[in-house]
Order: C-alpha cells, then structure tokens, then sequence
C-alpha cells in the first residue's frame, strides 16, 4: 500500500479505462499523432488531447515535435512506477495471508490472544 | 470437488497466494489454500481479534490498525481502519451482504483514504472456503469493482485494475 508522490499521479492516470486504452493503442502503435489515437481509439479529438495530456504529467507518455504534430509514445518512467506499486500490492497480500495462515494452523480451536510486535 | 483438492496440488500451493485479473480488468480472483478446516479460516476473515494480527501484517513498518470491528452477520458492517507513516489514515468500510458459515462471505466494501465518508459504488467481494484434502482449506477471494472513475477510491479497490496493461508493462520495464 506505500504510495510515493508520482506513484499517486500513475495511478490516477490508468485509473481511467479510456486512457488504459490509449495506452495500449501506443504500445501498438510505437507512436501516434492525436490523429490517429483518435481514429483508432473512436475518442473524440479533445478528449484524447486531455487524456494525453494527463498521461504525460504522469510520465506515462512523452511527445516528440515535428513540425506542427507531435508524436506520443510510451514513457517507461511512469509505467515503472505502476509496476513497482502493483508488485507491492501483491505483496501485501501474500504477507498478510502468511500471517493467516500461521494463525489458523497453529490455533485451531482457541481465540489467540493479540501479540503486540505484529502491530 | 475439483482438481483443487489433489494433494500433490494442495502442497504445492500452500504457502502461495495467486492473484488473476479478468480479461476486462473489471474483477480479480485471488486464491490461498490454508493450513486448517473452513470454519477456522473463516473465523479469521470475520473476528476482529484475528484480524487485528493479519490484516496490517503486510504493511510498512510503524503502521497501526486503529478501527477494526466486524459484525460478521447479514446486513452486519465491518470498518478496518490504519495509520501509514507517511501516508495518514486510510479506511475499509464494508457491508456483509451474505453470510453463510463457514462456506461463504459476501459484502460490499469502499476503501478511502483520509477520514471521508465512502461514497459511490464500492466493490463486491465474495469469499468461499472449501474444505480441501487434509484439513485444509482452498480460498478464493472474488472482487468486483466498480468504473475506477473516482481516483480517491481507486487505490485498494482497482488495484488489479492498473493491469490491464500489466504485460505491456512487464515488456517495457524489463527492456
């Protein structure tokens, strides 16, 4: 469960269905202009532009300059994070059930009383 | 009974929490066979005193279990709630929706952060125990959720859903 500060701004990020979408349509893709996101995604064009805009504050994409189009692609630096947390959250949960079931299969019949160090 | 309840099968996955995210990232499944018969198990998952030990067993070190009550009947309310260091409070409000001792589990459940009040939809969970093999038990924890469109209760409740990407994510962290 720690969250670090640019991890909260990942998971905002992907918590949005459509903007997970987007980024699968760029690891597809390798780069896209908004145009094509748009056309591929079936977004409309300022919705998409929000999105990505949202993903690369994040540092989820990144957009490179050409001319008067920008082309975005995948930044792996916020990827990472989500990663990084997601692995987290497992292991969370496979701590917790360690903890379970040292419990249950020492104390099959008894209330256990409450041992402070695991607080 | 099914291919779960093997023994071979049964060594091999005690000790080992599985977790699987549906295709459309909308649930995730997690599986955890235990060292003892249902009732147990399920008496872990419901009274606040074994609670206590392991539901902030995974946290960071400092971490605190302020709330933890559990009315383990229909329509009963559960709220678990812990400090972080350096993450303030954060809170499970829950809702049993069914309960059927010692097979079955049911509740809506919101997790918040800070001390709000839950709002919006929350999660569906569902919880069997089936007796396994020798006095064990095979758990699965089924989770719903909701349009992770509210960021305040994405954390605990979407978790899984970030990865819906989790291999394109696999692919490009590990180039």
């Amino acid at each position: 469960m720690p969250l670090v500060a640019s991890t909260d701004l990942v998971l905002d990020a992907v918590s949005e269905p459509n903007r997970r979408r987007l980024l699968e349509l760029l690891h597809h893709g390798h780069e896209s202009t908004v145009s094509e996101l748009v056309e591929a995604s079936g977004l409309r064009q300022p919705q998409v532009s929000k999105h990505l805009k949202v993903l690369a504050n994040a540092a989820l994409v990144t957009a490179r300059a050409d001319g008067r189009r920008r082309h975005y692609r995948l930044d792996g630096t916020g990827l990472r994070a989500a990663h990084d947390w997601f692995a987290s959250f497992e292991d969370v949960w496979q701590g917790r059930f360690d903890v379970l079931d040292e419990i249950v299969s020492t104390d099959h019949t008894s209330l256990p009383t409450q041992p402070e160090e695991h607080l | 009974m099914n291919d779960h309840t093997d023994l071979s099968t049964l060594d091999a996955r005690r000790g080992s929490t599985t977790i699987e995210l549906s295709d459309d990232s909308s649930s995730y499944q997690c599986v955890r066979v235990f060292g003892a018969p249902p009732d147990r198990v399920f008496r872990a998952f419901t009274d606040p005193a074994d609670l206590r030990v392991w539901f902030p067993s995974g946290a960071p070190a400092g971490s605190e279990m302020t709330v933890c009550e559990s009315d383990a009947v229909a329509g009963g309310r559960y709220h678990y709630a812990m400090t972080v260091p350096g993450h303030g409070s954060m809170a499970w409000h829950g809702t049993y929706t069914g309960v059927d001792r010692p097979e079955r589990l049911d509740a809506d459940e919101w997790f918040v952060m800070g001390d709000t009040d839950p709002a919006g939809p929350g999660t569906a969970q569902s919880l069997t125990f089936e007796p396994a093999g020798d006095g064990f038990t095979l758990m699965t924890m089924q989770v719903d959720m909701p349009e992770p469109e509210d960021p305040e209760a994405f954390m605990e409740q979407s978790a899984a859903g970030l990865t819906s990407s989790l291999s394109t994510m696999d692919e490009l962290v590990s180039d």
